[in-house]
């Protein structure tokens, strides 16, 4: 029996409630005003937001290996967790008091700068041993969706694209920008 | 609106004249459209470092690191930054070309099976680059995002959670179809299918 439209759409939101996975719980996406306006205040606002990933990174490598929780360095502090949880997110403007709180509480230098020159003096020795940072992943670049199964209604003679596969690259890139 | 399918121009020529822009869809029970949440994760420390940890096992210099994944995490903002300027349009917001321009920086994704009806699965890529964001292409200025992921597999068949991003683009693809949307639809204004 064939579906109408109508049945056939709610059999697509059946489905799709299978497939769209729930946002994610501890991200507050109610402060974005909308992806272009997002992306515009992180590009105007780079700087200072990168030195927040990496005070966010050294907090969470330093909550790791002395096996805190978020909670346990809130009350180490004396702030809430939700305060900590904003400052661990890598988009917080800490105030100077905060930071040295930060760092007091967990005993380490909380120095953007130096962390930086660090991460890159470690890339360069493992570049020096002979390893690419690029192929840090086990991965090998693009392979899309060819070995996915093609409708069976597809006839042989569609299976050209219909344009080249534009491969960008990141000289590409940044020749557009 | 009966398959709860919100699609949100992101970027689009303001009269709506051209059918010309980037739409991303937003899902029942989600705050925002697709690519608004796709860079809120990939922009946080947080996430990252939770999808990183999931997946040491195809870290290969997980090691060298003694087992730190912040090198993962530091190449995957990179990447975040990198592919957002791609898209951004430039200080107008709107120049004639932008959305070709868009286009050519999208790659086929599939070969079949939607060429024969004028949609293409297409994804951002950047050589190695990890991160995916996927769309559909109804003409070649005119682009529906439907979600995207972190490719840490060869292919996307071995990651449940981009299997479930293929399935989805099939699905958006069916659901407007069904809706009998066509590209002169779009006007620059929010779609329900």
């Amino acid at each position: 029996m064939e579906l109408t439209k109508e049945e056939e759409l709610r059999q697509i939101a059946e489905e799709l409630k299978l497939l769209v996975k729930p946002p994610e719980p501890d991200i507050d996406y109610s402060k974005s005003k909308g992806w272009l306006k997002d992306a515009l205040w992180r590009q105007k606002n780079r700087n200072w937001l990168n030195e927040s990933h990496i005070i966010a990174g050294l907090v969470l490598e330093a909550l790791d290996e002395r096996g805190w929780s978020q909670a346990d360095l809130a009350k180490k502090m004396g702030v809430s967790r939700q305060a900590v949880n904003k400052y661990v997110r890598g988009s917080y403007n800490f105030t100077l008091m905060q930071k040295h709180k930060l760092q007091d509480a967990l005993g380490i230098e909380l120095n953007a700068y130096k962390a930086e020159e660090e991460f890159k003096a470690e890339m360069e020795r493992i570049k020096a041993e002979g390893l690419d940072i690029s192929t840090m992943f086990h991965t090998d670049g693009f392979h899309g969706f060819e070995d996915a199964e093609p409708a069976a209604n597809t006839p042989k003679e569609n299976t050209q694209p219909e344009t080249d596969i534009t491969h960008i690259t990141r000289s590409d890139s940044e020749a557009a920008a | 609106m009966l398959t709860g399918i919100s699609i949100i121009p992101i970027f689009a020529e303001p009269t709506g004249q051209e059918n010309a822009g980037l739409y991303a869809c937003k899902y029942p029970g989600h705050e925002q459209d697709a690519l608004t949440e796709l860079f809120y994760e990939w922009h946080d420390e947080v996430y990252l470092n939770r999808v990183c940890s999931k997946n040491t096992n195809r870290l290969t210099l997980a090691t060298v690191f003694r087992l730190k994944i912040r090198p993962a995490v530091i190449q995957l903002l990179c990447e975040a930054k990198e592919l957002e300027s791609l898209l951004i349009p430039g200080p107008d917001n709107w120049y004639s070309g932008y959305p070709a321009e868009i286009g050519r920086r999208f790659e086929e994704l599939h070969r079949t099976p939607s060429l024969h009806r004028k949609l293409k699965s297409i994804a951002v890529r950047s050589g190695k680059n990890l991160l995916r964001i996927y769309a559909l292409s109804l003409t070649p200025e005119l682009f529906i995002i439907t979600g995207g992921g972190i490719k840490l597999t060869k292919s996307i068949q071995e990651d449940p959670a981009l299997d479930l991003e293929y399935k989805k683009i099939k699905l958006v693809d069916r659901a407007l179809r069904q809706s009998e949307i066509s590209p002169s639809g779009f006007i620059n204004q929010v779609i329900n299918i």
